[in-house]
């Protein structure tokens, strides 16, 4: 499964498409890291947990898509977009979607 | 014993509160799923696709911005889930389904607002944002999301 | 235009299928007993740390709770009767680094209680319920034990905790910090069975050292089940089985330690005669 955030994929062709594919997710961390997190503001500097947190997110969030498209007959999936919001307090809710597509 | 009764009617306006969010929470959402698969395979005929597919159009009698939103609230049962799962965190499941019911209802609405002359809508996008939570500071709320794109119509009567 | 194929995902790869009843049974129960631990632990936490809290500081906290304290009858011809009594038992028998003043309060509750730093609050209720000097003398003395054993720092360091708990896991909006929050509140303050229990054997030493023996120690509780007049308690009394056992703890003590039990002190006139008001 190829994926791109532009609209081709560079020496290929796009045959066929399947609109739009998407996958989410929302995860949080236990409060032990939360309580950390909000000690580590008061000095600044990155909040690992966090980072770590979004990473599995968007992980996650990528791999319910590529499962939607290939459940689609797609082999890629062009111009893909994340987006996010805060639905609960330390809790991260990842959002990515793309066009399925076949190439060739 | 007179002061038991204090927390206890807290306690039961509590349960009761879970229990009604829980059956009418799973009611309401069994049949927006349903509507939403209704629907969707009704409009699948009109392709939504984040990519512009840098192509002319001459045959195109004109193109259209269109939008569609959606703002969904969880319910009470699923709100407590939640909280109680933000604590030891992990995957919040009990969200998943109404963000999952937002975007593909706001999706939906855009293909309506699109009509059903329109081709294809290109170049969509997603926007979610979560509100009606910000006042008092909760950890629970409604979440709005919208989706917008440009509808392409070929057909003249379009 | 590159072709389009219309299609559906069979399955809704966005929403985890699962049962949130049982997950919720599951997650709950983790809760419940994680804070249970952690309450435990840190309760044991506050109980090493109380011996340490000078007694200026307690009776600040006592002051507070006094002041919420309505119907206090200064000019009660029994105050100084009792002043007395508590006087010559924390002079002769129970050792405090603080003196102790009596305030009765007029009201029917059948109550006393001890205020964190040397105030013990005793109702007209249970003025005219005792019916020996001997009886009082245990009451008092026992409320002198939760002095001793600082017994109020406990119970609102306990509260204190809970309420920090409930705090950090949902945060400052919840119906369950009110809660916890009036259990500062120190009518609502319960003493737990055992540190009842330590202040009842404080009371009974000081009957002991008072007038060489103890009877009427537990006259209270059972002068409460007998009488009439408190059919309300008696029914709590015979759903509470723990206060029957309190009884058999302190014969149990005193049968221990070989106290004996002689002839029963009368009551200073002032407080009237008992037998009138509980026929009432």
């Amino acid at each position: 499964m190829i994926l791109t955030n532009i609209e081709t994929i560079p020496g290929k062709t796009i045959v066929e498409h399947f609109g739009l594919v998407s996958g989410n997710t929302i995860r949080a961390k236990h409060i032990g890291k939360d309580i950390l997190a909000g000690l580590k503001n008061i000095v600044g500097g990155e909040l690992t947990a966090y980072t770590e947190l979004l990473q599995e997110a968007r992980e996650e969030a990528v791999s319910r898509m590529k499962q939607q498209a290939q459940s689609l007959g797609a082999n890629a999936i062009v111009n893909v977009r994340f987006s996010t919001s805060s639905v609960a307090q330390g809790a991260s809710e990842l959002y990515a979607y793309g066009t399925a597509v076949r190439v060739e | 014993m007179m002061e038991a009764i204090g927390p206890l009617l807290n306690l039961i306006i509590f349960l009761l509160l879970v229990s009604v969010g829980y059956f009418a929470g799973t009611l309401a959402e069994k049949r927006h799923y349903q509507s939403i698969q209704k629907r969707e395979a009704a409009w699948l005929r009109i392709p939504a696709v984040s990519a512009r597919f840098d192509e002319k159009l001459p045959q195109a009698s004109g193109g259209e911005m269109v939008y569609g939103s959606a703002v969904i609230s969880i319910d009470y049962f699923k709100r407590i889930l939640a909280g109680l799962r933000i604590i030891f965190g992990g995957r919040v499941t009990a969200y998943e389904s109404l963000i999952d019911r937002a975007r593909r209802e706001a999706i939906l609405r855009m293909k309506e607002n699109a009509g059903p002359n329109t081709d294809i809508i290109l170049n969509v996008r997603i926007e979610t944002s979560s509100i009606g939570n910000s006042a008092n500071g909760g950890s629970v709320g409604s979440i709005e999301a919208l989706a917008y794109g440009t509808a392409i119509r070929t057909s003249q009567n379009g | 235009m590159v072709r389009y194929t219309p299609k559906l995902p069979e399955k809704n790869v966005n929403v985890t299928p699962r049962s949130h009843i049982r997950e919720l049974f599951v997650l709950l129960s983790g809760l419940i007993a994680i804070v249970v631990v952690v309450y435990f632990l840190l309760g044991l936490v506050v109980d090493q740390l109380v011996p340490y809290v000078p007694p200026s500081f307690e009776k600040k906290i006592g002051s507070v709770y006094l002041r919420q304290i309505e119907g206090i009858d200064k000019k009660d011809p029994r105050q100084p009767v009792l002043q007395a009594m508590v006087d010559d038992m924390t002079e002769k028998c129970v050792d405090l680094p603080y003196d102790v003043e009596v305030i009765v309060v007029n009201d029917q509750l059948v109550n006393a209680f001890a205020l964190p730093g040397g105030k013990i609050v005793v109702f007209d209720g249970l003025l005219k319920a005792v019916e020996s000097e001997n009886e009082l003398a245990f009451i008092l003395g026992h409320e002198l034990g939760h002095f001793v054993n600082k017994d109020h720092l406990r119970g609102l360091g306990r509260a204190l905790v809970g309420l920090s708990i409930s705090l950090t896991l949902l945060g400052t909006d919840s119906h369950l910090n009110d809660m916890l929050g009036s259990s500062l509140n120190l009518n609502r303050l319960r003493f737990s069975q055992q540190q009842e229990g330590k202040a009842d054997i404080v009371g009974i030493n000081s009957l002991q050292c008072r007038y060489g023996h103890v009877k009427g120690a537990t006259d209270f509780f059972e002068g409460l089940e007998a009488s009439s007049s408190f059919r309300q308690l008696r029914h709590y009394f015979a759903t509470h089985p723990a206060e029957s056992k309190r009884i058999d703890d302190i014969e149990e003590y005193r049968i221990k330690q070989g106290f004996e039990k002689k002839a029963l002190q009368q009551l200073p006139s002032v407080f009237g005669t008992p037998d009138s008001t509980s026929t009432e």
